[in-house]
């Protein structure tokens, strides 16, 4: 079990262009603790928001893993990394966003053979971490591990809809045409 | 025939001769109603003769009736409005006339009168009491009401009394939708029953797989009882009991045997009688109708093609007075299933071990394009089967004379000593189908028309009813539905009657009008030359004592299969005796199933490739198989018996990867070099009209008229004729359903030979509704 904080690391970063980078974290803050300040009033919130800044940064990697972490999610968020699976899907916690936000999952790049870099999917998250990562319960199973059963899978299969492994209905109607069999050879 | 208190009588007493039996009833109203109208006099014949005044469904009745002049019209009154018609004309025909019709159950235009319905009752203007509009004649001044409060209330009350007895089952009835009695109960029906007491029912009958009765429904029209013994020419339905208790049967159960059955389905006006196979799969509201024509005879009746989802789901007739009137056989109407079977869906090729396996056009079309270029264009042959379009028979002529191979034949054999195929006139039906019913003497040759051309027979039997006609026969005696004067059967009588020597000739000679029609089934023996010779020659004479005018033709070829008259216009030869004289490297069949050619005919490693719609008999064979397009899923061209150019349409579309067979070999000659000059079917038709331009001119008969030099070229051919008998090998009905790669592979024809040699209850039918 690896644990880290994110903020621990910090290196002498220069931002080319901060607002940009802090509009977005304003925008992750807003929508993230409820603590929306349209105008920032006091130094400290500067130092704070500043922090954050940083923080966020450093804790996807650098700049590179910070924009990779953007364009694979669509967001970026620190946390406390609570657990990996057996897979490499990585499963983070931060109370500090509103309740719904505030587990999350930064999927495994390549999961089954599968690569899954950009085409991730929702049903990657093996049966033991979605109770957890729904909230269903709040223990997570690095903590709990679950009750072994007979009908919960070695091996976690991701969704095949849409794929050439996908389920086909059985046709229950009968056959409109019936097409000539060729006798086989030797019958003629 | 009605005789009815009011005074319709029509001197039934004196008919001359019945010739049929018939059947007679008395029903609810105490009148009797003979079934048949048979050779009528004076007063039956004007009834028959005006039947054709049915606003645009008129017919072109060829039923003579005797001239009369203008002066002799008869004015009446329909609502008021003046009309003259001829005398002996019926109310319900005068009021036609005008464009008002009568409700109706038992009248049926091309059927005798019954008039016991009683549905078609008018009040005539200062008449004590409403009459049957069907079945009595018009009087001069008379003013027909035809919406008056009287009838009306003689509508509303007949229905009603109709409706006690039948039974309120139209949610589960297949006739839902077309009933007569469903629509005419909503137009002139109550709005509310009185009705307390309990239905009749009746026990259902089985009368073979293609009819299913549901006698609790029947309301005793009679029409199918008068179809049956009229048309259809059998004496196998009639009525038992009167009053309440009266029921349609066939008295003792057995199978309705006509081939023309299945048109009691259309005739009858309730869903007493509907189709077995059609049972409970679909809607007349629900499925698309295709007008088409049927290939599986050389009369190529008008068919309309019912399909949803890309299945056929029925086949009924459409009207052509020149071909089919409103009938067709139950081969045209049932063999439909046989469009889902044993079908070719995806190309095939034999691999290393000969067995056939799927694969895709790309592979075929090289294969084939890589056989026809690497053998010499007289290496290469081709034969075309029965149900093959002109399109495509052109098509194929193109690609392997491209190829420089002049070897394209048809299955069916045609005598090419004397004028052979040259003249156009030598192998049609050319008095014409219609032309039938102005004959008075009919001889037929070594033909059974009745299984070969159910409805050329229907005509036959028509006119022999209507219009006197003296049928005779050489050949093999069979039923025909009507009486004839059997001549023999062997080739002697032949020679005897070309020679002049039999005593037949003369009554041959008193013809005014004589017709000689001899079957493709003769033409097929080995003295095929020799016969038709003969038959030219009979024609010819008779033609010549009759002193008929130029425009009367008498010689006839009466053919089995649809595609051959197109094919012999566009320079097929007949028969495939070239190819088995001089075994090709590559046999092309197309759509050839009739086993013409077998293995043993060719040499080992001759490649052969079929091309059509059904594994049959040539599919097995073949090394390459391509699969083509049915009757009912194509734009094709065929030219019936007579000459007639109909085309088929695109009712669904070819199943699986099947294509157009005119595409196929399109595609075929782009590969291998040879690109035919056309894309589209009317650069195809165009090529068509290049070639024999009668093809492409639909609904028309081209005349053909060179009898004397055909018949001086017959001369010059070999007169010796064998001694066997001649014999068509359609003899009875269980020949009559199997007999192309379509009804072989259909279940319900399959059900049929078996009902009609092992009974009606062989065949198991699951008991539902």
């Amino acid at each position: 079990m690896v644990s880290l904080t994110n903020q621990s690391t910090g290196d002498g970063l220069v931002l080319a262009n901060p607002s940009t980078v802090s509009s977005i974290l304003l925008a992750n803050q807003s929508a993230g603790g409820g603590v929306c300040r349209s105008s920032p009033s006091t130094m400290a919130e500067y130092v704070h928001l500043v922090r954050r800044a940083v923080g966020q940064i450093t804790g996807h990697g650098g700049v590179k893993g910070f924009f990779l972490q953007f364009f694979r999610a669509n967001d970026v968020k620190t946390g406390a990394l609570v657990g990996i699976d057996k897979y490499g899907n990585k499963y983070y916690e931060d109370k500090l966003y509103f309740f719904g936000r505030h587990r999350w999952v930064v999927y495994t790049t390549e999961m089954n053979g599968k690569r899954t870099l950009w085409d991730v999917d929702g049903s990657m998250v093996p049966a033991e971490w979605h109770r957890w990562l729904h909230c269903m319960t709040d223990d997570p199973p690095t903590t709990h591990p679950p009750e072994p059963k007979k009908f919960l899978a070695e091996i976690h299969q991701i969704n095949v809809s849409g794929t050439s492994d996908c389920y086909v209905p059985y046709s229950t109607t009968p056959k409109k045409i019936h097409e000539w069999v060729p006798p086989k050879v030797g019958q003629q | 025939m009605l005789f009815t208190s009011s005074g319709a009588g029509c001197g039934h007493e004196g008919l001359p001769n019945h010739r049929a039996g018939y059947w007679i009833c008395r029903n609810t109203e105490g009148q009797i109603a003979s079934s048949v109208m048979l050779r009528l006099p004076a007063v039956g014949r004007a009834l028959a003769g005006a039947a054709h005044s049915k606003g645009n469904l008129a017919t072109s009745s060829n039923v003579r009736t005797s001239i009369r002049a203008s002066s002799n019209m008869v004015e009446v009154f329909v609502d008021g409005k003046p009309v003259m018609v001829e005398p002996g004309t019926t109310v319900l025909q005068a009021c036609e006339k005008v464009g008002v019709q009568i409700p109706r159950f038992c009248y049926h235009e091309r059927l005798s009168v019954a008039g016991n319905c009683r549905m078609c009752l008018v009040e005539i203007e200062r008449a004590p009491k409403p009459v049957a509009a069907c079945a009595m004649p018009v009087m001069k001044g008379w003013n027909i009401l035809t919406n008056s409060e009287k009838t009306r209330k003689a509508r509303e009350g007949v229905m009603e009394f109709l409706l006690a007895n039948h039974p309120l089952d139209c949610p589960i009835c297949d006739q839902g939708g077309e009933c007569d009695l469903q629509d005419q109960s909503m137009m002139f029906g109550s709005d509310r029953s009185r009705f307390t007491e309990g239905k009749r029912a009746v026990e259902d009958k089985n009368i073979g797989p293609l009819i299913k009765t549901i006698m609790t429904r029947c309301i005793q029209c009679t029409r199918c009882v008068r179809f049956a013994s009229e048309i259809a020419g059998v004496e196998d339905l009639g009525t038992t009991g009167r009053g309440n208790n009266m029921q349609i049967g066939t008295y003792v159960e057995k199978m309705f045997m006509s081939e023309l059955s299945g048109n009691v389905i259309d005739v009858c006006p309730v869903g007493a009688l509907t189709s077995k196979p059609y049972a409970f799969t679909a809607r007349p509201w629900e499925t698309r109708k295709t007008e088409s024509i049927d290939v599986l005879d050389a009369v190529c009746s008008n068919i309309v093609v019912s399909t949803r989802g890309g299945e056929v789901m029925r086949v009924l007739p459409r009207l052509n007075e020149d071909v089919n009137e409103e009938w067709i056989s139950d081969k045209t109407r049932f063999a439909y299933d046989g469009l889902k079977r044993q079908r070719l869906t995806q190309p095939m090729i034999k691999d290393a071990s000969g067995q056939l396996v799927p694969t895709s056009w790309e592979d075929v079309l090289t294969r084939v394009a890589g056989v026809l270029q690497g053998v010499q264009g007289s290496e290469i042959a081709a034969i075309a089967g029965g149900l093959v379009d002109a399109e495509s028979l052109v098509a194929l002529k193109d690609l392997l004379n491209k190829l420089d191979s002049e070897i394209l034949c048809t299955e069916e054999i045609f005598p090419m000593a004397g004028a052979g195929t040259d003249l156009r006139s030598n192998y049609l039906l050319n008095t014409r189908i219609a032309g039938i019913e102005e004959c008075d003497l009919l001889l037929l040759i070594g033909t059974n028309p009745r299984y070969e051309a159910p409805l050329f027979n229907a005509r036959i039997r028509k006119s022999w009813l209507h219009n006197e006609l003296q049928v005779s026969v050489v050949g093999h005696p069979v039923d025909l539905s009507y009486s004839y004067n059997h001549l023999g059967d062997s080739t002697q009588v032949l020679q005897e009657l070309a020679a002049g020597t039999h005593p037949y000739c003369k009554v041959l000679a008193q013809a005014k009008r004589p017709v000689v029609v001899v079957g493709s089934s003769c033409l097929q023996r080995v003295d095929g030359a020799a016969i038709l010779s003969a038959v030219s020659t009979i024609a010819q004479n008779a033609r010549a004592s009759s002193g008929v005018d130029e425009g009367w033709k008498v010689l006839n070829v009466l053919h089995r299969v649809a595609s051959q008259v197109a094919a012999l216009d566009l320079g097929y030869k007949p028969g495939v005796e070239a190819i088995r004289r001089n075994p090709p490297k590559v046999l092309f069949l197309l759509g050839a199933d009739a086993g013409c050619i077998t293995k043993a005919d060719l040499p080992k490693d001759t490649f052969i490739i079929y091309q059509g719609h059904h594994g049959d008999v040539g599919a097995p064979m073949a090394d390459v198989i391509l699969p083509g397009a049915a009757y009912t899923e194509r734009n094709g061209t065929y030219v019936n018996t007579e000459g007639r150019a109909q085309q088929t349409r695109v009712a669904v579309t070819p199943p699986g990867m099947a294509r157009d067979d005119w595409k196929i070999l399109r595609a075929i000659s782009e590969v291998a070099g040879v690109t035919l000059p056309y894309e589209t079917l009317d650069e195809v038709r165009n090529r068509l009209a290049e070639v024999a331009p009668n093809l492409v001119r639909y609904d028309d008969v081209e005349e053909a008229n060179y009898f004397k030099q055909a018949t001086e070229l017959a001369k010059a051919v070999n007169q010796s004729l064998l001694a066997e008998p001649l014999v068509p090998p359609q003899l009875s009905v269980k020949d009559f359903y199997m007999t192309d790669s379509i009804s072989r592979a259909s279940q319900t024809m399959a059900k049929c030979v078996k009902a009609v040699t092992e009974g009606a209850a062989a065949v198991e039918e699951p008991a539902i509704c």
